[in-house]
């Protein structure tokens, strides 16, 4: 390590100005990411000490936004639906998306046109998507009443309208928009996959299902990251279905922490529990990103 | 309901004191919960704009606009002497009230919008769910008494 010593002056000063130009470039994505991003969250959890109501102001409570908002069955409710909603949504987008990208890839006649199909509802927002699923899931309009109308006089089907199971009635709308997406990335990746691999497992009598499972998705692993953090953030700040397809309700048994945290931010005007309430939300992101990504990067480092 | 209520009952012709009728506190506590709103007149150095802010703010004052506003809209007067003449049957009733001093303010001027906030989730709640109404009416008292 000291022979190269003095050769490291020049050397840094070298590294420094290799690529001066895309370095210049990239100065203002540099600043919008550390004032903006991290300025933003740096400001957020410090206020979330404060009692700011409709202003900031700087008036230290300790934790008692944090009391407060563990102690409001509102917030309860909200991050149990938000846990719900986030391990099904993950599971089923995955493997749904998966399966259609597999099917897909078996060289089937028409699979642009059925490409189109499974990705158009990607192309709509939460707001229409919630919607048209209030709709779809309307006693009065929708399903039950049309199986009603063939007969079955005591069908049942109102998941929008009962509170124990609410939020599945808004996962069924969020993975009917999201698994096109999913099943895009899955057939790029298995695009990727190189065509010899297959005629290798096939010359070794490796049945079907068995080369997918073992040797063709831990191939596209980076696929599956890719597509688990688009997935992961999309669960996290899942706000304007809710709105559109229930705003909460019935009663509050549909909340999720992105409304309490909007709710109590600008209708109830009181910024130090919003804030506490997105600082919370941050933790949760943060207990799941930090030992992955010390997984992810450290360990590549050491190895 | 709202005033608003009246308003739709005279819209469809009917008339206060024979075809409805207006109980205030549901006829046991004759009490009304006021609130209203506010105009803000900015001072100006034009003298022609300040003398039609005179204008409109004694317009809308005026016992005759309030009444014929208030009989439209189904809400109070905010002044106590109107001509009762024109004043309904429900009008009538609030304006005794009124000038008994049987108010309380509005919930809008008692909390702050986060107490408010609060109060609506838990009555939300009670309203969709198995809650007891002593639970619910415990949940209340904490609210209220941690309102600021």
């Amino acid at each position: 390590m000291t022979y190269d010593g003095p050769r490291r002056t020049p050397a840094g000063l070298n590294q420094l100005l290799r690529n001066l130009n895309a370095k210049i470039a990239s100065i203002p994505m540099i600043l919008t990411a550390v004032v903006i991003f991290l300025g933003g969250t740096l400001w957020t959890v410090f206020y979330s000490f404060t009692n700011s109501k409709l202003l900031p102001r700087l008036s230290f409570v300790g934790l008692d936004q944090y009391e407060r908002l563990w102690a409001a069955p509102r917030w309860l409710i909200s991050i149990q639906n938000l846990a719900v909603y986030g391990l099904f949504s993950l599971i089923f987008s995955l493997v749904i998306g998966f399966l259609l990208a597999a099917l897909m890839d078996q060289k089937i006649r028409f699979e642009n046109t059925f490409r189109t199909i499974f990705l158009y509802p990607f192309a709509l927002s939460f707001i229409v998507t919630g919607l048209v699923w209030q709709w779809i899931l309307n006693p009065e309009f929708g399903i039950q009443s049309v199986v009603r109308s063939l007969g079955w006089s005591s069908f049942t089907f109102d998941p929008l309208y009962n509170s124990d199971i609410v939020i599945y009635g808004i996962l069924i709308a969020a993975l009917w928009q999201g698994t096109g997406l999913v099943m895009c990335l899955m057939l790029a990746g298995l695009r990727g996959i190189d065509e010899d691999i297959w005629k290798a497992a096939r010359v070794d009598g490796i049945p079907m299902w068995k080369t997918y499972l073992f040797i063709i998705i831990p191939m596209m692993r980076a696929v599956f990251i890719t597509t688990l953090v688009i997935i992961a953030s999309g669960i996290v700040k899942v706000y304007d279905l809710v709105v559109a397809q229930t705003s909460g309700g019935p009663g509050i048994a549909s909340e999720v922490p992105a409304k309490y945290v909007y709710d109590y931010m600008f209708q109830a005007q009181n910024l130090g529990q919003g804030f506490a309430a997105s600082t919370m939300m941050l933790i949760t992101v943060a207990i799941i990103i930090v030992p992955w990504a010390y997984l992810e990067f450290g360990g590549r480092k050491r190895g | 309901m709202g005033d608003w209520a009246q308003g739709e009952f005279q819209l469809a012709g009917q008339k206060a004191g024979t075809d409805y009728t207006c109980l205030p506190g549901l006829g046991v506590n004759e009490i009304i919960s006021t609130g209203g709103d506010a105009f803000y007149f900015p001072l100006l150095k034009d003298e022609e704009k300040s003398k039609a802010q005179e204008v409109l703010a004694s317009t809308l004052l005026n016992p005759a606009t309030q009444v014929a506003f208030n009989l439209k809209k189904g809400s109070l007067p905010v002044r106590g002497d109107v001509d009762l003449a024109a004043a309904n049957d429900c009008m009538k009733k609030g304006l005794e009230i009124l000038a008994k001093g049987n108010v309380i303010q509005g919930t809008d001027q008692l909390l702050s919008a986060d107490s408010q906030k609060q109060k609506e989730d838990l009555f939300s709640e009670f309203f969709a769910s198995s809650m007891t109404p002593e639970d619910a009416q415990k949940r209340f008292a904490d609210i209220i008494a941690s309102a600021d």
